[in-house]
């Protein structure tokens, strides 16, 4: 056999255990300053921490331990024990660790004196007499745990949208799903089976395999986490899972993105709601589609505006309906009705109103008048006939009213026949027959204007 | 005034007391001890020995008498042979005082039997106080920035020892903590990491002697910090091989069987060269050479695997004994035999794995440095191993551990080729002496290792 006296790994394996009392380690390594039961004293003046020597930590083998792949090797904190074990075997001058060491630390030490924490935080007053292993792993004083801090917090009562009434618009029956609230943590723990990682400000991960109640629960000490809990859906099991955040949450896809939910989706805001799309925005529904604001509503389009129905369009107002457009066109399969139930309806141009119809065109007022009013001038054409049917008709211009037809025109008044032109010619022209049929017909001219200028042809 | 001359293998008894502080009551030893041996050595840090006695009143555990249960004071005081200071290559005019003042603890007493009804024969051992304080006291403390000789220093001061102590200076500063070793634990384990600023080589010895035999305060002064104590004669040192190896021969000695007419060598001279020469009374060759363990403890070629655990990186550190063997002081100037070749045509010092050891190089904020020592180190250790004699001789009063002699052997050849064996003679390097002090005479045995030949072995 070879003489293997003085090869590492062939010595004597000198193992210890021993109490970190730094772990600020200038190559940032996880080392660890150890003072080494049996081996070092505890008194400081002969041994300072900072002259004990740094322990290199070992890694498990699923850690590469290698450009940063891997967990990173800090765990223990000061005073924590820890088992290692010598490089240099009996030299006793290059320690390792390995494994922490857990136990039920029943007081405070001497921060002044050796193998202790030299700042005097740990272990903490609150952990004293109980075991190092979490109170989540262990159902123990969960009071004082985060579960305690999140059924204390619960979101309840969210309402939902048309939260006040039906799809259809009308009172919402008592019953129905107006609100839902945040679950109750499911934590039913049976030691040994949750395995939670703790870090010092208090982020928690659980991988709870207590049967019938398994978790991930993965909780930032602020308050935000989420949860993987099992429930059971009428005998089936499922996963159900809670995400709560305490603060804003921001969720950037830099490629495509794809939600499916095959039942319901509740999105309730407190606040507004901004949809944004740079292309194209495609809303769907199979059934029907509900948009109550309880405010005022605006869609404003860029360019054009399309609203289609297969069947109906209602548009209603319990005010005005006010519809502007630089062209407006309406046009219909079939017959086209504007009724004004309650008042007039006016129909005013800045420049020429046309009504162009193949057939016949009739405006008629039943009790009101029927109004044409121009600045410029009044022209009723048609191929058809004309009729101007009211109680009162009036047609007025202050320039030219020109009222023609290629047939007969008919102006027709039970009453007055006014037609009245304030500064040119009152032209009733045919030519065939001008017939202007009233009780009585009267010729006025303003006594600005020659009399020899007006002319009339019975 | 100088005591009476004491000639070579011859002493006078001036105290032999056991001590016991406890009971506040000594007994002395000096007329009824038959033998006194003391064993020092530059391989153990501490001076050994036993008394020898026969005894009719039960001095050790008698009516009036101590009890000897251990721990006891013992105190030896001797004369030893006289000799004249040689400084500076003259001798000087006055013989000086040679006395052995040693100061021990009782560790045990060993075959104990009866002479007859009244008298009993026993052994009482002993060893150096710090022998024994060394089993109590622990040192465990950080050092930092400090050479290892200063490190020594500071805890060997935990013995209060009475001796005096000659520390060879060491190169760099460290970082390290001496985790509740005893303390010669801890020195012996400094001393195989430390570097000679002198020589900037390792291999240290720290040892003990009986005495000091005057020429301490012109041999080494000037570069060796050394604290002086006149109470006792018994004496540490801290030195590398090189600076054992630095100075020439104390002594010749001959060895000359009655059969045996050599001229030209005046084996018992008059005078100082009594100090000069010595007849060995026997001699036994211990060990001449040892290919396997030779090869085995790397004497010829040895590697280093040397791992740094932060930076992630090996090396490989090589010693060829062809190569290094000019870096170092040696007791003579050709290198040991490397072996005749064997079938490959090949010798030792052509096989580079011969002897193989790996070790990390410490920390990056505290190297050890092995790379730099342990392959030499393991080459000049095994490099003694292979010449080894003991030789017995009249005690004189100078010798210690750590001195260098010239051994001549004569060959023992047929009549006519007188000569001395070209191999066996030469310097040896004295590692170990025996002191006996019988009832008539002082006897020394000296083991002694050469890690050299004088000459080459040649066609």
């Amino acid at each position: 056999m070879a003489n293997t006296n003085g090869f590492l790994g062939f010595d004597r394996f000198v193992w210890f255990q021993g109490v970190v009392e730094d772990r600020v380690d200038p190559l940032k390594l996880g080392r660890l300053r150890v003072r080494i039961l049996g081996l070092h004293t505890e008194n400081k003046n002969k041994i300072p921490t900072k002259e004990l020597p740094w322990a290199f930590p070992i890694t498990p083998i699923t850690n590469a331990a290698m450009n940063g792949i891997g967990q990173t090797p800090m765990g223990p904190v000061e005073g924590t024990w820890v088992v290692g074990f010598f490089r240099d075997g009996e030299n006793c001058q290059e320690p390792v660790v390995f494994g922490t060491l857990g136990g039920i630390p029943e007081k405070k030490y001497n921060a002044q004196v050796g193998f202790s924490d030299p700042t005097g935080f740990y272990p903490g007053n609150e952990y004293l007499k109980e075991p190092d292993t979490n109170r989540l792993a262990r159902n123990e004083k969960i009071s004082e745990t985060v579960i305690q801090q999140r059924r204390d917090k619960l979101k309840t009562d969210v309402p939902v949208a048309l939260e006040g009434v039906s799809e259809n618009g009308g009172a919402r029956e008592e019953g129905d799903d107006t609100t839902w609230s945040e679950p109750t943590p499911v934590y039913k723990t049976k030691y040994p089976f949750n395995h939670v990682t703790q870090s010092e400000s208090g982020h928690i991960k659980e991988w709870d395999d207590t049967k019938g109640y398994t978790r991930i629960h993965e909780y930032h000490q602020l308050g935000t986490f989420y949860e993987i809990y099992e429930v059971d859906d009428g005998g089936e099991k499922k996963a159900n899972k809670l995400t709560k955040i305490n603060g804003e949450n921001y969720t950037i896809v830099l490629g495509e993105d794809r939600v499916y939910i095959s039942g319901s989706c509740n999105v309730t805001v407190d606040g507004r709601i901004n949809i944004y799309a740079g292309g194209d925005i495609n809303i769907e529904a199979n059934e029907k589609a509900t948009i109550i604001v309880k405010g005022e509503a605006s869609v404003y389009c860029h360019n054009n505006l399309s609203i289609t129905a297969e069947k109906n369009i209602y548009l209603s107002a319990g005010g005005d309906l006010t519809i502007s457009a630089e062209n407006i066109n309406m046009t219909s399969t079939k017959n086209s009705t504007v009724n004004s139930l309650g008042g007039n309806i006016v129909l005013g141009s800045a420049l020429a109103i046309g009504i162009n119809s193949q057939q016949n065109v009739n405006i008629s007022s039943e009790l009101g008048s029927t109004i044409i009013t121009s600045l410029i001038s009044s022209e009723m054409s048609a191929i058809g006939s004309i009729v101007i049917n009211a109680f009162e008709t009036s047609v007025n211009s202050t320039n030219k009213t020109t009222v023609g037809s290629l047939n007969d025109t008919t102006i027709k008044t039970n009453k007055i026949l006014e037609m009245v032109s304030m500064a040119g010619y009152v032209n009733v022209a045919s030519t065939t027959r001008v017939n202007l049929e009233a009780p009585s017909v009267q010729r006025y001219f303003p006594k600005t204007i020659p009399s020899k200028i007006f002319t009339f042809n019975p | 005034m100088p005591n009476k001359k004491i000639q070579p293998g011859t002493y006078s008894i001036k105290s032999l007391i056991v001590i016991s502080e406890e009971t506040a009551q000594s007994v002395d030893f000096s007329n009824v001890f038959t033998q006194i041996d003391i064993f020092e050595s530059i391989y153990f840090p501490v001076i050994t020995g036993f008394v020898t006695v026969t005894d009719a009143n039960n001095l050790i555990s008698g009516q009036n008498s101590l009890p000897i249960m251990g721990n006891e004071i013992i105190y030896i005081e001797l004369g030893l042979p006289t000799f004249k200071l040689y400084v500076d290559g003259k001798w000087g005019k006055d013989e000086q005082d040679n006395n052995v003042k040693f100061l021990g603890r009782v560790t045990d007493i060993k075959n104990k039997t009866l002479i007859n009804d009244r008298a009993q024969n026993y052994e009482i051992h002993f060893i150096s106080q710090e022998g024994v304080m060394d089993r109590n006291i622990v040192i465990c403390q950080s050092y930092k920035d400090k050479t290892y000789r200063d490190i020594i220093e500071n805890i060997f001061e935990n013995f209060g020892s009475p001796d005096s102590y000659e520390l060879e200076e060491t190169i760099g500063t460290h970082q390290i903590i001496i985790p509740k070793w005893n303390p010669l634990m801890a020195i012996n384990w400094l001393a195989a990491r430390s570097v000679s600023s002198k020589y900037n080589t390792s291999t240290f010895f720290f040892f003990q002697t009986l005495y000091n035999d005057g020429q301490t305060d012109s041999d080494r002064k000037g570069y060796i910090k050394s604290k002086y104590n006149e109470d006792v004669t018994s004496k540490f040192w801290f030195l590398s091989l090189d600076d054992l190896l630095a100075y020439g021969e104390r002594k010749t000695i001959f060895f000359r069987p009655s059969n045996l007419n050599l001229s030209g060598h005046n084996s018992s001279p008059d005078g100082p060269y009594d100090m000069i020469f010595s007849n060995a009374m026997n001699y036994e060759v211990i060990n001449s050479f040892d290919v396997m363990k030779n090869n085995q403890n790397g004497l010829f070629n040895s590697q280093m695997i040397t791992h740094d655990i932060t930076k992630k990186e090996w090396a490989v550190t090589k010693f060829n004994y062809e190569n290094e063997f000019g870096k170092f002081n040696h007791l003579a100037a050709e290198k040991l035999f490397v072996g005749n070749p064997d079938r490959k045509q090949n010798r030792f010092t052509d096989y580079e794995e011969s002897r193989r050891v790996m070790t990390s190089i410490g920390t990056k904020e505290s190297p050890n440095g092995l790379d730099k020592v342990s392959l030499s180190r393991m080459n000049r250790i095994q490099s003694l191993n292979n010449y080894k004699i003991r030789i017995v001789l009249p005690g004189d009063g100078i010798l210690e551990s750590g001195d260098i002699i010239n051994f001549e052997l004569p060959s023992p050849e047929p009549d006519g080729e007188k000569s001395f064996d070209k191999y066996y003679s030469g310097n040896y390097l004295i590692t170990a002496i025996r002191h006996t002090f019988s009832k008539n005479d002082y006897k020394i045995t000296l083991e002694c290792a050469r890690d050299s030949l004088k000459q080459k072995v040649s066609k």
